[in-house]
């Protein structure tokens, strides 16, 4: 397997990029590369030319901490520092809903591959926020129980700020990582927490299941290490090491052979699963890559696997995965 | 090479002569250790061997000698690669001798290697406590206290060990550590201090000894450190870090003492830095936090410079000024926005972030406020400062925030009666509810609010100035609000409370201060935009009279005044009250032409109120237009039955002094005895009554003057109602021609005995006898009069000096005087003369020719 520079976007935005999500093709047109920035614009890309898809979308009154994608490929959402989500139509930029939560208790978000719920990393709160995708209300919350050590007054959950949120394919399971390092697993129709996974002590800022396996997730850790759990079994799996800093962002590619990561050590490495090691590293950014998103598949005529990164040195780069 | 094998065939002799000797076995040891050290590969093992079986010959025949055993050590641990068997050797070296620190640190590296700490540490232990010379244990010990963190045994031991290598640059990089972790701040800038001083590159000392004194207040010390610790290593982001909020720290006391310009040159530097330093390594929260907060910093500091200079004000390069300075402000805070939003972003569980973003939102909001009052966009503020709240709901302070930031009253009282639930003893808390109740009109609230944080905590700023604002409808005098606003003013060089401390030495008579001078000189640099700062700048001037600064500056305040936003009422009241200021000014200047021309614009705004009236009549007499200028004086007549009683009395004094300039004495004399007599009671009145009664031969005002002089309250008004009765006695004693002077002189002496202090009588007294021509005149003169010091105050009279110069030109008598009289008012040009008339005077006396050079 292999990466290949397509093409880099320089100043795609005003100020740094934070985030990035596929709009997945809908009939009557292909996949478009979403992007969340400091400059408080979302603004969505062609592939793979990285030519603007419409003018910049704005909305937030703060920078724009994590986009999201309705698998449906119409609707998606973006989140701003002020906790506000906005969710909008893709085709028109008009505004659907605006969810509103507490400050704080909005961070990395994800719709469920079916795409009736949008899971929310709910930061402070220490609780994943799931919204109903038809009505756009709050229809549950699944929270972290405290462990006993833990004051009662403690608002902050005894350190478990959630900052990344990943659905299973099969939609039955949510994990969430927090801030102290450990990854909670739910059972979401049972509305149930089932376990930790712990292996990690510092601050997981992204997640991702296997698009696969149910039962294998990754995630990405301030600690510089990229973990390969079984959901299930509360293993770990695999521990592999490579980036010099903190990794900010994973996912995994659509074949489930690989997976891509991006760390603030400025570069963005492909790695095997076969052989658990890191077979590439790109250094196509001169700052910290704080989002890396495969394509999801689909659309028409379109084979070709793509990987794009987006860094603090408000630039984009798009690479060809094959 | 034939000498070792001499000495080696020796030392063999010497062994089987005597084979039982440990000595001689130890020797030929030695020398062949050395032997194997020098050669290398197999041989060198091979050379070792035979040393090592020589030194357990020597140790089997001398148990005591550690010297054996620790080579013995040296030879298992190095050669064989047997631990345990070069542990036993080194241990009982040890036990021999505890001192032997070759023996000990080996043995210690071995245990370090292969992870026995514990052993290490008891083996130190054990070697410390048997020898008090066992320096080597007490290292070890130390820095394994220090890596444990025991810190008050860790003191001990490190101490211990520098008396043995008092130069050890490492024992005293620990000690320092050690202190600093214990709090003991000066102790630890002192060992670091030392470790710095042995070894110039001691970066972790430096930066460690910065911070402490960063912490200390000590500002330009740290810069230094962490400048030295650059040169070491460019690269070290706690260097940057701690460089960059040194020069923080360094200009907000910059700022604190008004010195702004200087304040935003080093927070240029800092931002600098700390960009290079987000550059190096860019996952560091609190490195764009500090970014942020130098930012911040330097939008509050930022002061507007005052380029124009001219005494021609152009109102659009007075706009295009402000507004450039506004925008320099507000991208810096706007820097300041995004630079917090990285730091959340890294870390978004840190609480202050949240509240600094809120803090930063507020300040951009209170820029733009002439631009956008968008109630949503203020809600953001307001929402960011609940977002740290959430975190932490037991902190006050972020409770006061929330007040701050927000825009509703029963928020911000419940937000900071909150803050008071939580820490009662919250000074800041009690002061902003002060200020929030003086906003709602409660005043007696307010008082007792500002009175509690007063109490609390004295340092703290607002309360002062609450306080003088509070002064109105309480007890409190108009001194002691200034006092107390001045004190706010030193406490914290706000610009809203340095004009508060102007307005109130305007109308309390302390315009003259020096702290109010620098204190607006300061408010207008930090806030153009304000007229008032100008307009009490100008008064200022005035008071000072420098009047082309006065004037510049109330031109100043019109452009500002015609900027500002002001309701249109409010901004026409204030545009006449600045107007009529300049109008003012100009004439205190001489520019009768421009005076005229502003109280002609007013006029026809019909804006000229009494004091305009004043001004323009004044003006225009001494334009020499007199006619207007009684007209304007009979228009300023007709409002005098309106006017308040103090401005009722100065109008009918210029109207009377007019009309005595312009028509005479006669029309003078006949318009008072006109007036109703209410009018006449004041003291200025009296003044005025009794100097044209005096120039009148027929005293035909007599009656209206006042009968008992004492019956005034001012001392100064006596005296001078004095020194004109006996103008009075001159002028009715005297002739046509000249002045009776004698009886003046007579009557003065008469009233010093009752005023011996008062300087404006001896002044008189002296100048008189100076006329007098009495050939005694001049002993005399100099004798009564006294030489002020401090400031001149400026009169129509002679001043002291010009009567003992005088008096010097008429005996020629010493020239000491008048150089101090020179020396003090340089631009006197009579003083000059008098000097130079003098000098000649001598030199011609004493025929010293080369004086006429020198003058």
């Amino acid at each position: 397997m292999k990466l290949a520079g397509l093409k880099t976007a320089e100043n795609a935005h005003d100020e740094s990029i934070w985030a990035s999500a596929w709009v997945p093709a809908t009939d009557n047109r292909p996949a478009l590369l979403l992007t969340g920035s400091l400059d408080e614009t979302v603004r969505l890309w062609r592939t793979d030319e990285l030519s603007p898809a419409a003018p910049p979308l704005g909305g937030h009154a703060l920078g724009v901490v994590s986009v999201a994608a309705h698998p449906s490929g119409v609707v998606a959402a973006s989140a701003s520092l002020d906790s506000f989500i906005r969710v909008f139509d893709v085709e028109s930029n008009s505004s659907i809903a605006t969810l509103e939560a507490p400050p704080s208790e909005v961070w990395n978000m994800q719709f469920e591959p079916k795409g009736a719920i949008l899971a929310v990393a709910g930061g402070s709160s220490a609780s994943v926020k799931l919204w109903d995708t038809s009505s756009w209300q709050l229809v549950d919350s699944l929270a972290i129980p405290r462990q006993e050590s833990s004051r009662p007054t403690d608002r902050t959950g005894g350190g478990k700020f959630v900052l990344s949120v990943a659905w299973s394919p099969d939609g039955k399971r949510l994990a969430c990582g927090s801030m102290d390092g450990t990854i909670s697993v739910f059972d979401v129709h049972r509305a149930k927490f089932l376990h930790h996974l712990e292996g990690h002590f510092m601050p997981v800022r992204s997640l991702v299941y296997s698009p696969l396996d149910s039962r294998v997730l990754f995630s990405a850790c301030d600690d510089t290490h990229v973990h390969m759990y079984d959901a299930e079994g509360k293993n770990l799996v695999a521990s592999m090491s490579g980036h010099a800093s903190w990794v900010l962002s994973v996912d995994a590619s659509p074949d489930g052979a690989a997976i891509a990561t991006g760390s603030s050590d400025r570069t963005v490495r492909l790695w095997d699963l076969t052989m658990r090691a890191s077979v590439q590293t790109m250094t196509s950014h001169s700052d910290q890559v704080w989002s890396v998103a495969f394509r999801p598949p689909g659309g028409t005529g379109v084979r070709a696997g793509r990987l794009a990164s987006v860094s603090d040195d408000k630039s984009i780069s798009l690479y060809d995965y094959s | 090479m034939a000498g070792e094998e001499d000495i080696l065939a020796h030392l063999q002799q010497t062994l089987s002569s005597d084979p039982e000797n440990p000595s001689n076995h130890f020797n030929l040891g030695i020398f062949l250790w050395k032997k194997g050290d020098i050669v290398g590969g197999d041989e060198s093992k091979d050379f070792k061997s035979r040393a090592a079986e020589h030194f357990l010959a020597s140790a089997r025949l001398n148990p005591g000698d550690s010297a054996a055993f620790r080579i013995l050590g040296h030879y298992y641990s190095a050669v064989v690669v047997d631990t345990q068997r070069a542990i036993k050797c080194y241990q009982r070296a040890l036990s021999l001798s505890p001192d032997d620190f070759e023996a000990g640190d080996a043995l210690c590296d071995l245990l370090d290697v292969n992870g026995k700490e514990s052993l290490e540490i008891a083996v130190c232990k054990e070697a410390s406590e048997k020898s008090p010379r066992a320096f080597w244990a007490f290292r070890r010990l130390g820095y394994l206290q220090v890596y444990h963190k025991k810190w008050e045994e860790a003191v001990q031991s490190l101490q211990h060990a520098i008396r043995g290598y008092p130069a050890c640059a490492d024992l005293w990089e620990a000690l320092g550590l050690a202190y600093h972790r214990l709090g003991r701040l000066t102790a630890a800038i002192k060992s670091y201090g030392r470790a710095i001083e042995l070894e110039d590159s001691k970066i972790f000392s430096l930066i460690e000894s910065g911070n402490i004194l960063l912490m200390l207040g000590s500002f330009r010390k740290g810069i230094e450190l962490f400048r030295h610790a650059l040169e070491v290593s460019p690269h070290n982001v706690s260097a940057h870090f701690g460089l960059a909020s040194g020069l923080l720290g360094l200009s907000k006391e910059c700022a604190s003492i008004g010195a702004y310009e200087w304040g935003a040159s080093l927070l240029k530097d800092a931002s600098e830095i700390t960009s290079a330093c987000s550059h190096l390594s860019s996952n560091f929260s609190s490195v764009w936090k500090l970014h942020g907060d130098i930012q911040i910093a330097y939008a509050k500091c930022l002061p507007w410079e005052n380029k124009i200079t001219s005494t021609h004000i152009d109102e659009g390069a007075f706009k295009a000024s402000i507004i450039d300075w506004k925008n320099r402000c507000l991208s810096a805070a706007k820097k300041a926005r995004l630079l917090y939003q990285r730091a959340l972003h890294l870390t978004p569980w840190q609480s202050n972030i949240y509240a600094d973003i809120a803090i930063t939102l507020d300040l951009i909001y209170s820029l733009l406020e002439r631009e956008t009052t968008d109630h949503d966009t203020r809600q953001l503020s307001e929402r960011m400062s609940l977002g740290s709240l959430i975190f932490e709901g037991i902190n006050c302070d972020f409770w006061v925030i929330l007040a701050c930031v927000t825009n509703d009253y029963a928020l911000k009282q419940h937000a900071l009666i909150r803050g008071l639930q939580l820490d009662n003893s919250l000074a800041v808390s009690w002061a902003y509810l002060g200020k929030l109740y003086i906003k709602l009109g409660e005043n007696h609230l307010a008082t007792r609010s500002f009175d509690r944080a007063r109490s609390l905590d004295p340092s703290l700023a607002l309360p002062w100035a609450g306080m003088s604002v509070a002064s109105h409808d309480r007890n409190y005098s108009l001194s002691e609000a200034y006092e107390s606003c001045l004190r706010a003013v030193q406490i914290m060089p706000l610009a809203e409370f340095q004009i508060g401390l102007g307005m109130l030495a305007a109308v309390s008579g302390h315009l003259l201060s020096p702290q109010v001078f620098s204190a607006i000189r300061h408010s207008i640099q930090r806030s153009p935009y304000y007229p008032e700062s100008h307009n009490v700048h100008g008064l200022i001037c005035e008071a000072w009279s420098d009047y082309q600064s006065a004037i510049s500056a109330y031109r100043l305040a019109r452009s500002a005044l015609r900027i500002a936003s002001l309701s249109k009422d409010s901004a026409k009241r204030c545009l006449t009250d600045v107007s009529v200021n300049l109008a003012r000014a100009l004439c205190q200047a001489g520019h009768m032409l421009d005076a005229e021309q502003e109280c002609e614009a007013l006029n026809k705004d019909g804006m000229l109120n009494c004091k305009g009236l004043q001004i323009y009549a004044v003006a225009l007499w001494k334009l020499g237009k007199n006619d207007q200028s009684l007209h304007v004086a009979r228009n300023l007549a007709k409002n005098v039955s309106t006017m308040e009683e103090s401005s009722c009395t100065a109008a009918i004094g210029l109207i009377c002094q007019l009309i005595y300039r312009i028509s005479g004495l006669e029309s003078a004399i006949s318009t008072i005895l006109k007036l109703p007599g209410e009018y006449l009671n004041g003291a200025k009145m009296s003044l005025i009554l009794s100097a044209i009664n005096a120039l009148d031969p027929n005293n035909r005002l007599q009656l209206l003057l006042p009968t008992n002089l004492s019956s005034f309250g001012a001392y100064d008004l006596i005296i001078e109602m004095h020194t004109i009765t006996a103008t009075n006695k001159m002028i009715q004693n005297g002739s046509e021609q000249s002045l009776d002077i004698h009886s003046g002189v007579k009557y003065l002496r008469k009233v010093l005995r009752l005023y011996p202090d008062s300087r404006l009588l001896r002044n008189h007294l002296g100048s008189l006898i100076l006329y007098s021509g009495d050939w005694l005149a001049s002993h005399i003169a100099p004798r009564c009069t006294v030489l002020p010091t401090g400031y001149p105050v400026k009169t129509g009279l002679k001043s002291p000096f010009e009567i003992h110069g005088g008096a010097g030109v008429a005996c020629y008598a010493s020239c000491v005087t008048r150089p101090k009289w020179l020396h003090q008012e340089p631009w006197n040009h009579e003083a000059r003369y008098l000097l130079i008339l003098n000098l000649l005077q001598r030199a011609r006396e004493e025929k010293f020719p080369h004086i006429f050079v020198l003058v």
